[in-house]
């Protein structure tokens, strides 16, 4: 009988699960409590993963298995330092978003849903990092997904209906695609429980094997690649992110995407090994992926006008900076790729929150609408200036720190040409984000329009400030966690040196 | 008491970052709340780092270094560190910022936003300082990209679209010549395994990346800042559409950053132990070369400019060719360059008092004359203004007894001296270069002083007065200033003593050479390791010796030759349209932002308004369509054969906007006209004062208003106009036709392409095979030829753009892969 700390994972999904069912309930009787609750359950939960630490430092992990559900395969948990990293970022975000959702959302009779599935997701994130087998994770990564179906779909315009069916079909498509992958692996070696060694550390790479690992890691890179938004793949995401009521794009861009990318790492590092990967040439075609996702991510950011689909495309891209972290396979690419989910974690979420301020307060969706609204709201405005430079990756921000350790990562695998990427997808970066803010503190509001717009109240504004405070203050400040936490994560997996 | 001042001195490089910075809110609220002492607290502020650096100056001069770790990414361990050559640059920007932010608050000037003005200011001179006394790279690039971005929001202080537009290529210049930089730095860093700034040839041996690719991204990175030629493109109009005292910001400080950067990261970073190594040289001459183009190119622009601000802001990028030339001949010379290294110091502190002075000088004046252009400020430099003017002018010509000819006379030694070690043709080549330049140079200041001083012996006037009209370059391009406060926060009496202390300096340094090198031309050699007895020979340099004074004479003689040249002849030449780069960028830049931004017109005619009025019987080129071009087929007629600049005859404020209607107007006008019918030129209508409100200030707005209702009276008593006639020319696709233009469904935010023309030529293009084709269809018996009509220009542009940018990768990963 495994000790009581070893629930500690088990405990982190339980929460917000029984949470978003009893949300619901709550929210019957009155919207009020069930606000307060949702708030809670999602603080409650960061609160549980963070006291988790002193359990994993030193490279400790602890879990629990349930054999017996799901017989074959058995449902297990498992947190070591790269599921802690993850979990931290993944409830800090939902902590803040659900804060904001709370002045954003108005009430109605979809509110219940909203709150519920919201809570639904949060568990369904958690759980997706602290599976201690693929099925595990394969199960917790759908419920997420379907879940957030009902979150894009919230407002049930026609557009967003449109938007939720390819969203739909894209979660069964990669969810199959995930199944595929999984099946294949249990097939090979009759295990699909994530351990210290890859899954797949005793297959050579001969004959008819070679088949086998390519239709599973063709499986995974689908599944995962779907929700991270990669480039063939990622027609979903701007349809259906910019759709979603703003603290949902939020969690959608700043969380959500980032299951994926958690999930490929796991595939790589944990079920086929780098080694493998290597052998089998992988990370060429990871790569690849990653510079077009890049490139054409920004292409098309800078052709958007609507601001929130222009951060939708800002996140293709971004997430090719992450893809192409974990391609490399260098430590420093490494740590600047847990780094970087870090730090768009927090940018992004700041700049749809703040792009969903300005359209809770003015109404104004496009980027050729927003002249002059810095003066009238220059505490949000600054937000998204500040996350803005961050994603251009200016110093002292924490995109800019995320640049160095990929950048060096990418001249420590003998690819300057990644770096060169990097710099040219920060240039386009600049031509899509300072427009905004020039548009919005230095270009003169045309006449005649009524320009007077009131700030955000105070419950939308202080998840905004503590996430544009965050884009810099690790760096400048005394201890950068976030970097410390990625050097400690590449650890874990690179192994020590 | 000893023990303060040294301590004091170790905090002093933080200090000088910090209190600015600090300072600013304490600025801002000061002006907000209109406090009386507003003034003084900013001058106070801007002092600050001034007064910081001086505790510092006998921890410097005993050699030592003011380190001082910063908090920030851990391993790679920022900090502040502070030696000789820090120390006088930092010096340089903390002297001459509280000199500009005093004389613009003595002139009441900017008017307007003076809270956002000056705070954003000492924001931006903390970074400036800060840079220049930043220990490591990382500390560097964060002051660098820090000081790019708040000295936007200074440029773009008068905040109308076209200053916008054009302060966007400095932006984007700015964060691209960044990335450059971030290139480079990240080389540095994975060589040396930190962000120190070392000596790093070895280590980039290991590393196996060419110092050669360093040098040239820190080249481009540097150069955009300083204005080199080819990374200027920012510079004449950013430089005249900023408010005079940002523009002396620029000039005297901002550019030196670059300066400073090759100064810091190429010569002391990469360092041969053995000079005249191969790739040292070849370092130096990309230095070197493009600095004497710069040079020449600077000058010779500064010959025909057009205004004197931009005469001005021409000559500074020339200025910065010197000190390119001089960082050259240092690269070039190694451990034998002192002079090098010196010169190029004392020339950017020259640099920076002069322009200083000539820059502040010619915004009062232009503030009292309405304008910048030779017209409005012809013989206007009169009272005790005439002293600084005349001293600075002479200073940056080089002329003996000014401290311009000092530093003037080590960047040419030391360019003799890298002709006399490595004997090459093209160093002999670079003399005579030198030479061209500085002649140059002396010209343009003359045409300046004449102009200031003696208009009647300005005759060129006439010339370039044509010269301006037939290049079709708008006269809003050198906007006049906002007029000024009129009870300014500082007493009047602030200026003349700022610009005599300043002159007065420069002249004494002059005059005692040997006093100034002693005094600055020592201190940034501290870092370099230069043998001692070089060092020492330094001020014994013979500056009135008969080599050096030989050298001046013949820049003077130069310059007046070349003055007597430009009277008679070279005023005479006109510019052909197309080499304007300035044009061609406006256009660029205009195409892309009439397609981010809807529901506009053209560009600018806020601009167009707000020019000074308009003498009596004077023709001037078409307000617009020197910009946006004139009407659809004209346009296109234009692409074929460049056509002149329409003109129109304007006369108040409602026919100066007539360049905003399209061709068939224009032609119904000149039916009118030749008919006699209406002479006076076309009417406002309701429906242009509608299409016109969005871009006018209130008060012409209202101008504006108040004539089109009194035409409007008129127009009650009088038989209504026959309608327009539809236009002729060449027969286009619906969509270009119609008018108002409408807005492609779908805009595009890239700068840097004209979508708009680019779609056009694609039309253009089209229409052309379309004629080739009944041409060889009746010739060939009626071929069958694909239709090309249905072709959709919208995605071929998207596969021009795709084909670009796949070249562009391809041509990036070829450079790559040859590290």
């Amino acid at each position: 009988m495994p000790g009581p700390e070893q629930y500690w994972p088990l405990w982190a999904v339980l929460v917000p699960l029984v949470g978003s069912v009893v949300a619901y309930i709550l929210g019957v009787k009155s919207p009020r409590a069930r606000d307060t609750f949702a708030l809670f359950i999602t603080v409650a939960t960061f609160g549980l993963v963070v006291s988790m630490y002193p359990l994993l430092a030193g490279g400790k992990v602890i879990g629990v298995s349930f054999p017996n559900i799901l017989m074959p395969f058995g449902v297990s948990f498992r947190a070591d330092i790269l599921s802690f990293g993850m979990a931290a970022i993944i409830t800090l975000i939902y902590s803040l978003a659900m804060l904001y959702a709370l002045g954003y959302m108005h009430e109605g009779p979809t509110s219940n849903r909203f709150y519920s599935c919201t809570l639904l997701t949060l568990a369904g994130c958690v759980g997706t990092v602290f599976a201690g087998d693929l099925l595990t994770l394969f199960i917790f990564f759908e419920a997420m997904s379907l879940a957030s179906y009902v979150l894009v779909i919230h407002e049930q315009t026609p557009r967003a209906m449109q938007a939720g069916n390819l969203y739909f079909v894209t979660v069964i498509v990669g969810g199959l695609a995930i199944f595929l992958g999984m099946v294949t692996v249990y097939e090979v070696t009759g295990s699909v429980t994530f351990g210290e060694l890859p899954i797949l550390k005793d297959i050579s790479l001969e004959g008819g094997m070679v088949t086998l690992m390519w239709i599973s890691f063709a499986g995974f890179l689908v599944g995962f690649g779907m929700k991270a938004g990669i480039v063939p793949l990622h027609t979903w995401l701007p349809e259906a992110h910019p759709v979603a009521p703003s603290p949902a794009s939020a969690l959608l861009s700043g969380v959500m995407l980032k299951t994926g990318a958690y999930g490929l790492i796991r595939v790589i590092f944990n079920v086929f090994g780098t080694d493998m990967v290597k052998a089998a040439g992988w990370d060429n075609i990871l790569l690849a992926l990653a510079a077009a996702t890049i490139v054409l991510g920004s292409v098309w950011a800078i052709m958007e006008d609507q601001i929130k689909r222009r951060l939708a495309y800002s996140s293709i891209a971004q997430m090719g900076y992450i893809l192409l972290g974990m391609a490399l396979l260098t430590e420093r690419a490494l740590i600047g790729d847990f780094f970087h989910i870090f730090s768009h974690a927090i940018m992004k979420a700041c700049l749809f929150l703040a792009a969903g301020a300005v359209i809770h307060a003015t109404g104004k969706e496009r980027v050729s609408e927003i002249n002059g609204v810095g003066l009238q709201m220059p505490v949000t405005m600054a937000c998204f200036g500040l996350a803005s430079l961050a994603m251009i990756g200016i110093p002292p921000f924490n995109g800019f720190v995320s640049k160095i350790f990929l950048g060096l990562g990418a001249l420590d695998a003998g690819m300057p040409l990644y770096l060169v990427l990097l710099l040219i997808s920060s240039f386009m970066n600049a031509i899509y984000y300072l427009p905004i803010i020039i548009s919005a503190f230095f270009r003169q509001v045309p006449e005649g329009t009524d320009a007077s717009y009131s700030e955000v109240p105070v419950r939308m504004m202080a998840p905004m400030v503590v996430l544009a405070v965050a884009t810099f203050i690790f760096v400048v400040g005394p201890a950068n966690l976030p970097l410390i936490l990625s050097q400690l994560m590449t650890v874990s997996l690179m192994g020590g040196s | 008491m000893v023990s303060l001042i040294d301590t004091a001195g170790r905090w002093s490089p933080l200090l000088a970052v910090l209190l600015p910075l600090v300072g600013a809110p304490a600025v801002y609220y000061a002006f907000k709340k209109g406090n009386h002492l507003r003034g003084l607290i900013a001058v106070v502020v801007s002092l600050t780092p001034l007064l910081s650096l001086i505790t510092a100056a006998p921890l410097i001069l005993a050699g030592e270094h003011a380190v001082l770790p910063a908090p920030g990414i851990p391993d790679l361990d920022p900090h502040f560190r502070m030696d000789g050559l820090s120390y006088v640059f930092a010096l340089l920007a903390a002297a001459v910022w509280p000199i500009i932010t005093a004389y613009s608050l003595s002139q009441g000037y900017p008017r307007t936003g003076q809270p956002r003005f000056f705070a954003t200011s000492m924001i931006t001179f903390g970074a400036t300082v800060g840079l220049f006394v930043a220990g490591d790279l990382l500390t560097f690039f964060l002051l660098f990209e820090m000081m790019t971005f708040t000295a936007y929001a200074l440029l773009v202080h008068r905040r109308n679209r076209l200053t916008m537009q054009l302060s966007g290529i400095y932006l984007y210049m700015g964060v691209a010549g960044g990335l450059a930089l971030f290139f480079a730095f990240m080389l540095l860093i994975r060589a040396t395994g930190t962000a120190a700034i070392v000596p790093a040839v070895d280590q980039l041996a290991q590393a196996g990346t060419s110092p050669l690719l360093v040098a040239v991204f820190l080249l481009i990175g540097f150069g955009a800042k300083a204005g080199m030629v080819g990374l200027h493109i920012w510079l004449p109009s950013t430089y005249t559409r900023a408010p005079f005292p940002v523009t002396a910001m620029f000039s005297a400080v901002m550019s030196k950053a670059g300066i400073y950067g090759l100064l810091r990261f190429v010569t002391l970073v990469l360092v041969w132990p053995e000079p005249g190594h191969s790739q040292a040289l070849t370092i130096a001459w990309i230095i070197l070369w493009p600095g004497l183009l710069t040079m020449i190119a600077g000058a010779a622009m500064a010959l025909k400019a057009h205004s004197v601000k931009r005469l001005l802001a021409f000559s500074s990028m020339s200025q910065m060719g010197y000190m390119l030339v001089g960082i050259g001949s240092l690269m070039a010379l190694g451990s034998a360059g002192s002079l090098a290294a010196s010169g190029t110091v004392m020339h950017s502190i020259n640099h920076a008092l002069f322009k200083t002075v000539l820059f502040l000088v010619a915004g009062t004046l232009a503030l009292r004359a309405g304008g910048y252009s030779w017209n409005h400020l012809l013989g206007r430099l009169r009272g005790w203004h005439l002293i600084p003017v005349i001293i600075a002018s002479l200073g940056v010509m080089g002329i003996p007894g000014i401290s311009g000819f000092v530093s003037k006379t080590l960047i040419h030694e030391g360019l003799e001296e890298a002709y006399y070690t490595y004997r090459m043709g093209h160093l002999h080549l670079a003399e005579y270069a030198f030479s061209l330049g500085s002649g140059l140079t002396g010209a343009y200041y003359i045409k300046l002083l004449l102009a200031l001083i003696a208009p009647r012996w300005a005759g060129w006037m006439e010339h370039e007065a044509e010269n301006a009209r037939r290049e079709g370059i708008p006269d809003y391009f050198d906007p006049p200033p906002q007029p000024a406060d009129e009870n300014p926060v500082l007493g009047g009496r602030v200026a003349p003593a700022i610009l005599l202390t300043l002159v007065g300096a420069a002249a004494f340094f002059g005059f005692f050479p040997h006093l100034a090198v002693r005094a600055v031309g020592l201190l940034p050699l501290i870092p370099y390791s230069f043998p001692a007895a070089d060092v020492a020979h330094l001020p014994e340099v013979s500056f009135f010796g008969s080599h050096a004074m030989k050298a001046g004479i013949k820049s003077i003689i130069l310059g007046v030759t070349f003055y007597v040249l430009y009277h008679f002849l070279l005023c005479r030449i006109t510019i052909p349209r197309w080499f304007s780069l300035e044009l061609m960028l406006l256009r660029t830049v205009q195409g892309a932002s009439t397609l981010t931004q809807p529901g506009h017109g053209p560009e600018g005619i806020e601009e167009y308004a707000e020019r000074t009025p308009v003498e009596e019987g004077e023709r001037r080129p078409g307000p617009l369509h020197a910009i946006t071009g004139p009407g659809m087929a004209e346009r296109l007629t234009g692409f074929f054969n460049r056509g002149q600049a329409h003109e129109t005859r304007s006369s108040g404020m409602a026919q100066r906007l007539t360049g905003f209607l399209d061709r068939e107007d224009r032609e119904q006008e000149d039916r009118e006209q030749e008919s006699g019918a209406a002479g006076e030129g076309r009417r406002p209508s309701r429906d242009m004062a509608e299409r016109l409100s969005d871009w006018l200030e209130p008060r012409e707005r209202k101008e504006l208003q108040e004539e089109v209702e009194a035409e409007a009276e008129a127009e009650e008593r009088k038989p209504e106009s026959p309608a327009p006639r539809a236009p002729g020319g060449i027969p286009l696709s619906g969509r270009h036709a119609s008018r108002p233009r409408p807005q492609s469904p779908r805009r595009l935010g890239i700068p840097g392409i004209d979508w708009e023309a680019l779609s056009y030529r694609l039309d253009v293009i089209i229409l052309k095979l379309k004629a080739k084709k009944e041409k060889w269809q009746t010739a060939l018996g009626n071929l069958p030829l694909p239709d090309t009509s249905s072709v959709n220009t919208r995605n071929l542009n998207f596969a021009a753009l795709m084909l670009a940018f796949l070249s562009t990768l391809t041509l990036i990963y070829l450079v790559s892969r040859t590290r």
